[in-house]
């Protein structure tokens, strides 16, 4: 009997599909099937052995997001319920030039929020000061127009690709 | 000797500096912001105590709450680090006043350090050659009429600046009455003053920094140099000793003058004459960093010595235990900064968890971690997670091994790093060439990537066995009749089972 997983990195799903056997496993990805063996587990650590190849890797899962450290390089991997091709890469995070909306650029706190909604800004204007590490980094308005809603105030701890500001009619 | 110290930092140098307490049979007390509550510096510590929240202001900046702590404590000695409070004067004016010693220069030396202005005057007095600039009138006529005089381009800076605010980079006169309007507002807004001050602008400079040591016996020697100009908008990211650049003609002059330009402050304790070189092999004075450097550990590497165990024993009123002739370097070492943040948006700073962080170990490999598996980076401070030394025989040897070090360097986590970033830069031929300016990171890395290409099957293997190990633990019925029968099945053992040893 076989398993299957769907494992989305950037904008790709790609499906898993295992098969356990009393000595190793068959892995299965894009028709090519991988025969595995798990040499030790130890907390977030694997040894594989695939095709003969021998491999140390990372693993930690949390909520649906694999985070995976392999030969130096870190990759996140998204479980996803089914097999949706290019689907989800269409959510983009960042909004795109049509958007109405800015989003935080870094985690931070918010220092300054130096508009309230109704005011008319111009293109550059800072809007919000945000400060982490150190860093300042300031969100200025993409675009002339006018601040429908202000969804940050000073203080405020925010997380990267919060909504900060709307901008309207 | 000191019984007892008080650590007034976090990170990386509060735990190298715990450290070397330890070995030399010193107490510690750390002392931790509310964020900090688990960070590695306060489980490494003898006592740790909290002392406000976790905005550095309410915290590791309060120096009324860190001398109450080192007096609650029965401390005998504060060390400040770098950054916080170390180059605060009045901070080390308050531990004196707490009949507490100050791990570091005397107050009066800091702030003529730390003044731009003042500091150049000083050493310039001292025969020091500094950058060519003007700083007798603070009118905007004056200052035009030096900057033609200097000839373009020139830096505007402010006499009170840090953190590069307050600089403006002026390449003809048309633009130079803006440049000070603003400069001045932003000195003033950042420093309360206006003062400005013009430097020609050196292009294409080597950063070469010489690390100095002063006794209260007025022995000074420098323990040569190190090579920063792998920068970052002005951080340092990789540095190197000794400076591929530098002869032996041209180190033992710039050592000479690295130790004079201290003498002119009677400088006690270890401290950083940083200089410019420029391509014809000029040098000039830039700055003194009256501090621990960060990049100290391939000083170390090269000349065999602690230098914090130094400053302890310097500040305990030891006499330094050297002298210029009995100082040599060995071999090649370099540094680079493991930081949390994220190559692919503009190098911004990145916070998360860190599950699990291991480092390799080899010859030559020194780590100096500010964190641990289960450590949590936040917004409040910087982003520098670890310092990865290493020492080679030859420079190339270095690289070989810094770039093994970093590829066997784990970093499990949902916080993203530089690592592959710094690996790029190991990699370029300017680097390993070792041909590379202050402008070398900034020209050519400018639009660099991580290469955003599908991550290795091997990975999509290792995800697919640990999420379906997950899957069938949480509900077990659903997994396959033939992986709950076999004994040698992974699915049994999900937190820890060994396969293949006897």
């Amino acid at each position: 009997m076989k398993q299957q997983i769907h494992l989305q990195a950037a904008h790709e799903v790609k499906t898993v599909t295992v098969e356990a056997a009393p000595d190793r496993v068959g892995v299965t990805i894009d028709d090519r099937t991988y025969h595995v063996v798990i040499r030790q587990q130890v907390g977030n650590r694997l040894l594989l052995e695939v095709d003969g190849q021998r491999l140390q890797i990372y693993v930690a899962a949390d909520g649906d997001q694999s985070y995976i450290w392999l030969d130096g390089g870190a990759w996140t991997l998204q479980h996803v319920r089914e097999e949706r091709n290019q689907l989800s890469g269409q959510r983009s995070l960042a909004p795109n030039a049509a958007s109405s909306s800015l989003m935080a650029t870094m985690p931070g706190l918010v220092r300054e929020v130096l508009v309230t909604a109704g005011d008319v800004v111009a293109r550059g204007k800072t809007l919000v000061i945000l400060e982490a590490m150190k860093m300042e980094l300031r969100i200025s308005a993409p675009q002339d127009g006018r601040i429908s809603q202000v969804h940050c105030a000073p203080g405020q701890v925010v997380e990267r690709n919060q909504l900060l500001v709307e901008f309207g009619e | 000797m000191f019984q007892k110290i008080l650590i007034a930092n976090r990170g990386e140098i509060a735990v190298r500096i715990i450290q070397a307490c330890q070995e030399m049979g010193i107490a510690t007390v750390a002392v931790y912001s509310e964020a900090d509550a688990a960070a590695l510096h306060t489980m490494l510590a003898d006592e740790a105590i909290c002392i406000g929240p976790s905005a550095p202001g309410e915290s590791y900046l309060r120096i009324d709450k860190i001398v109450a702590v080192a007096q609650q404590t029965n401390c005998d000695a504060i060390h400040p680090g770098y950054g916080f409070l170390a180059e605060n004067a009045d901070f080390a004016v308050a531990v004196k006043a707490a009949n507490l010693t100050f791990i570091g220069p005397s107050a009066a030396a800091m702030r003529i350090m730390g003044s731009k202005t003042m500091a150049r005057a000083a050493v310039q007095a001292a025969g020091v050659p500094v950058i060519p600039g003007y700083q007798a009138s603070n009118a905007d006529a004056d200052l035009i009429a030096a900057a033609q005089a200097l000839g373009f381009p020139v830096l505007v800076k402010a006499s009170a600046g840090g953190g590069g605010k307050g600089i403006r980079v002026v390449r003809e006169i048309a633009t130079l009455p803006t440049a000070l309007q603003a400069a001045r507002r932003e000195a003033f807004n950042a420093f309360g003053d206006d003062q400005l001050y013009l430097e020609k602008l050196i292009e294409d400079a080597h950063h070469i920094e010489f690390q100095i040591f002063g006794d209260q016996f007025g022995n000074i020697v420098h323990l040569f140099e190190r090579e920063c100009s792998i920068q970052r908008r002005h951080q340092k990211i990789i540095e190197e000793t000794p400076s591929p650049l530098l002869d032996a003609n041209l180190r033992q002059r710039m050592g000479e003058t690295a130790v004079a330009a201290a003498r002119a402050v009677q400088y006690l304790n270890a401290g950083t004459i940083e200089f410019l070189v420029d391509s014809a092999r000029n040098f000039y004075f830039l700055e003194m960093n009256t501090r621990l450097q960060v990049e100290h550990p391939i000083t170390e590497l090269t000349t065999g010595l602690d230098l914090v165990q130094t400053q302890i024993r310097i500040a305990a009123g030891e006499r330094l235990p050297f002298q210029q002739a009995d100082l040599t370097q060995r071999g090649h070492a370099l540094e680079c900064r493991i930081y949390a943040e994220d190559p692919a948006n503009d190098f911004l700073p990145a916070i998360g968890q860190i599950w699990q962080i291991e480092f390799p170990h080899a010859p030559g490999v020194r780590i100096d971690p500010g964190i641990a598996s289960g450590g949590e980076v936040t917004i409040y401070y910087d982003p520098l997670l670890a310092k990865l030394s290493v020492l080679g025989a030859t420079r190339q040897a270095a690289i070989a091994k810094l770039q093994w070090a970093l590829r066997h360097t784990v970093i499990l986590g949902n916080v993203i790093t530089n690592i592959t970033f710094l690996r790029a830069v190991l990699n370029h031929p300017t680097f390993q060439q070792a041909t590379s300016t202050t402008a070398f990171i900034d020209q050519t890395f400018a639009s660099w990537q991580p290469s955003a290409g599908s991550p290795p099957v091997y990975a999509l293997i290792a995800a697919a066995l640990v999420g379906l190990q997950e899957k069938n633990r949480s509900s077990p019925n659903n997994a396959p009749p033939e992986m709950l029968g076999d004994p040698y099945s992974p699915w049994h053992h999900p937190n820890h089972f060994r396969m293949g040893s006897v």
